[in-house]
């Protein structure tokens, strides 16, 4: 018993790979295309310049491959856990092992799950990821030379760049979490208070990335916006703010979903104590509080606000909320995740 | 590998032979100026033969609101003309309006003054419209005289005509004795915007081997919000035609402001020339900039700010419609002559001495723009001199803006000032805006630019530039997709 559902049946590694890798490419293709239609909805003419689309792929891709190499890796161990997955039982090193197999460095890490470790490969992967896409992405710019893209360039150069490090960073993060997986339930690693894991190793640093990426999102989604006193579109509190409602759903579905899966794999790998607990399970509904809370925050910076702004005052203003339900959002999943796996499975 | 290498360039390409991909507008250069890039030169084919278009807009002052809707009070007076010819077949159109119908919302407790809603006006707004070919060619619609029985013994106090005719021929005119003034169609104005006459004019035809595209506005004695800024007459202006020829296009934008002071300083623009208390800079240019930006300071007390819009490439775009950009330049092979141009722009915050003579409507903010006129002819043949229509003597002749031939039985400007009702403005200046004006504040320094937006202009680069970039960035690509594809290699074993 793991506290995660059961899978109703076993696939082979390669299945399951092969399968996610599918869902994570049409999930790039399609959120290539929202961001495509948010970056060039607030434009000048509805296009963007050459620098606007190096930053929107670059920033993108840091974003996606930062949060999606920790998932990558609680979904594979996530897989080991419920039984989706089944290893070939020929051991390693054997003749169908070859040396220079991506699965054998996964295999041979000692501990993928361990914090640190996340945190260094995700940043580490992040910067390489980002680095690719930027380099795709000039070809796009030395192809344009100097007009503007309107959307469906930007959905191709975002999906066609941002979609395969996506893809590649998730696969082999799900085989280094399928390894951990099968290794820690054999050796559990050190126990970490609940606390100190849900907020300071998961809501804090998933905080900063949504503060950097939506500070610095801030300039591809308003640079073609004039102070006032410029020709409009003019640059107002409630433009700055207009889409809050949607910054949060999307950063609450997202962390609350993901942090409660690797709340769920923690509890069952023994990495988190929670103490005596209460035995209580959490809902959904804290989360809609948790909402409800960041729109309250958002309705007071648009008071507090000056009635019109820069960017910089847009972005850190923008930055400071996205980290704040962020955060919240990302440790009351991860909290939510570890008091739902059960009793029986927390330690 | 080599199947996602094949993929990227396949994707690099799809990019390149991408027909969405816009021309950037900055850095193109100034109409009337100077010769855009040339394009493919060729004689002009014959007079029947391939296909011209004139098209031209103009108005005196435009108010839309931001905030809790965007909507508009109309542009006053209005003008809108959109001639061509398609393999020897012309068609014409025109509106003209004071103001017209074509902003989101105009008209409100005017059209519907009792207030029975459905989308139905009991009161049309004084603008008319003609088409060619058609009935509606030579179309008149005279305020209050001819909007319901009741008033059809008033004179007029504004009055809008179209003509449109084979040639192809677009003639509009649109007067207005006073913008704001009680009980006519834009007293809904009164609060931010009062004038003296306005006018606008449009002329778009073919005339004596050349296809004109003509169109302009005037306003005297104009006040917005109460005084705290006067203008006492704003004339813009922009004028564009072509032979189709190699070198026989022109485009000429102008714009004269005098008698203004914005915020108790004095202001004039004129031969696209900013003139702010005694200082002049090029409209646009950076010493231009800096004197809108001192202007801002002196209107801070009544929570506006300026802009000198000048020759634009860009529309001056409100706040719900998105515009795009027209084609502007002036091409060397004579196939392409446009212009557009804008007086000053005014965003003000509205404070509730002027809002709570809205009749309940509050916005947050308002954007007036004074002075508006954009040209263009594009041909890709002989423009000619007259149509198959001009048989009949259907067509005007030699008729321009100064000189309208087809107005005979229609007030002047002259008569409907006359003619019209009411004293004198009495709207006094809301709460607030009058001791701002008292007392204007002093110009300060500028030093720089603060508060603009943050845009990086990525202009065209030379072919060895781009070539470079394009080697390296694919270079650091191929080996970065190597490193990753092999990250990958035999990751599903086990």
């Amino acid at each position: 018993m793991t506290g995660l559902p059961t899978a109703p049946r076993a696939r082979s590694v390669r299945d399951a790979l092969e399968t996610s890798a599918t869902a994570a490419g049409l999930g790039a293709v399609v959120a290539a295309i929202v961001i495509a239609a948010l970056a060039s909805s607030r434009s000048a003419h509805h296009t963007i310049s050459a620098p606007a689309i190096v930053v929107l792929v670059g920033m993108w891709t840091a974003a996606l491959v930062s949060v999606g190499w920790p998932q990558g890796v609680y979904a594979g161990a996530s897989d080991v856990l419920r039984g989706a997955v089944v290893f070939d039982p020929e051991p390693l090193p054997g003749p169908r092992w070859a040396p220079d197999d991506a699965a054998i460095t996964a295999e041979r890490r000692a501990d993928a799950l361990d914090p640190r470790s996340i945190a260094v490969a995700a940043a580490a992967v992040s910067l390489l990821a980002a680095a690719w896409a930027v380099a795709g992405t000039g070809l796009v710019v030395a192809v344009l030379n100097g007009r503007q893209a309107p959307w469906y360039v930007i959905a191709a150069a975002v999906a066609g760049f941002s979609g395969p490090a996506y893809v590649i960073v998730d696969t082999i993060a799900r085989r280094h979490g399928m390894a951990a997986a099968r290794r820690l339930l054999d050796a559990p690693p050190r126990t970490v208070p609940l606390r100190q894991r849900a907020w300071k190793q998961v809501a804090l640093p998933l905080a900063a990335v949504q503060a950097v990426v939506n500070g610095a999102g801030t300039w591809v989604l308003f640079h073609s916006y004039h102070r006032m006193g410029g020709v409009p579109p003019a640059l107002t509190r409630h433009v700055a703010l207009a889409d809050a409602v949607v910054m949060f759903t999307l950063i609450g579905v997202v962390y609350t979903t993901t942090t409660a899966t690797w709340g769920a794999v923690d509890v069952a790998l023994g990495r988190v104590s929670t103490g005596t607990g209460t035995g209580r399970t959490i809902g959904w509904q804290a989360i809609l509080y948790a909402g409800a809370l960041g729109l309250v925050l958002a309705k007071l910076a648009q008071t507090f606000l000056p009635a019109a702004l820069n960017l910089i005052e847009v972005g850190v203003t923008r930055a400071a909320l996205a980290a704040c339900m962020a955060a919240v959002t990302a440790g009351f999943g991860y909290v939510r995740g570890v008091m739902n796996a059960g009793p029986e499975v927390r330690p | 590998m080599r199947r996602l290498v094949l993929a990227g360039l396949a994707a690099c390409a799809l990019l390149a032979l991408s027909p969405g991909a816009r021309a950037a507008a900055p850095g193109a250069p100034t109409a009337g100026v100077a010769p855009t890039a040339a394009t493919a030169s060729s004689s002009p084919t014959d007079v029947l033969g391939g296909s011209l278009n004139a098209d031209n807009e103009a108005f005196g002052v435009r108010v839309e609101y931001d905030l809790p809707a965007p909507a508009g009070s109309g542009s006053v007076p209005h003008v809108v003309a959109d001639v061509s010819r398609q393999d020897g077949s012309d068609s014409a159109h025109g509106i003209a309006g004071a103001p017209s119908e074509l902003d989101a919302v105009v008209g409100g407790e005017f059209v519907d003054p009792d207030g029975l809603g459905g989308g139905v006006p009991q009161r049309n707004l004084p603008q008319t419209e003609c088409y060619y070919p058609g009935d509606l060619l030579d179309t008149v619609e005279r305020f209050p005289t001819d909007t319901q029985a009741a008033t059809s013994s008033l004179p007029p106090v504004s009055v809008a005509t179209a003509q449109c005719g084979a040639g192809p021929y677009a003639e509009l005119h649109a007067v207005d004795a006073g913008i704001g003034t009680a009980d006519s169609a834009t007293a809904g104005l009164a609060a931010l915007v009062q004038s003296g006459a306005a006018e606008a004019d449009s002329i778009a035809r073919t005339d004596d081997g050349r296809l004109v595209s003509d169109a302009d506005a005037t306003v005297s004695d104009l006040d917005i919000l109460g005084g705290a800024i006067h203008i006492g007459s704003v004339t813009v202006s922009d004028d564009s035609s072509t032979t189709g020829a190699p070198g026989g296009g022109s485009s000429v934008p102008t714009i004269s402001i005098s008698g203004a002071t914005v915020g108790g300083v004095p202001v004039s623009v004129d031969d696209n020339q900013l003139t702010v208390a005694g200082l002049t800079a090029p409209v646009g240019s950076t010493a231009g900039i800096a004197l809108t930006d001192a202007l801002d300071g002196s209107l801070d007390p009544v929570g506006c700010a300026v802009t000198a819009v000048g020759t634009t490439h860009d529309y001056p775009q409100g706040f719900l419609l998105a515009r795009p950009p027209p084609a502007i330049g002036v091409t060397p092979d004579g196939r392409l002559a446009a212009s557009m141009i804008g007086g000053l722009l005014f965003v003000c915050n509205l404070p509730a001495s002027i809002t709570e003579h809205l009749n309940g409507f509050s916005p947050e903010r308002a954007q007036i723009l004074v002075g508006f006129a954009y040209s263009s002819v594009q041909t890709s043949s002989d423009p000619g001199g007259f149509g198959i229509g001009n048989l009949g003597g259907e067509a005007g002749t030699g008729s321009t803006l100064t000189t309208p031939t087809r107005l005979a039985s229609i007030p002047t400007l002259g008569t409907i000032t006359q003619q019209a009702v009411g004293a004198p403005r009495t709207a006094s200046a809301p709460t607030g805006v009058a001791a701002a004006t008292s007392a204007p504040a002093p110009i300060p320094v500028v030093s720089s630019l603060p508060g603009k937006v943050l845009r990086i202009n990525f202009r065209r680069l030379d072919p060895g530039d781009r070539a470079l970039l394009f080697g390296g960035c694919l270079l650091l690509w191929l080996v970065l997709t190597a490193v990753g594809l092999r990250r990958l290699r035999g990751v599903t074993a086990g």
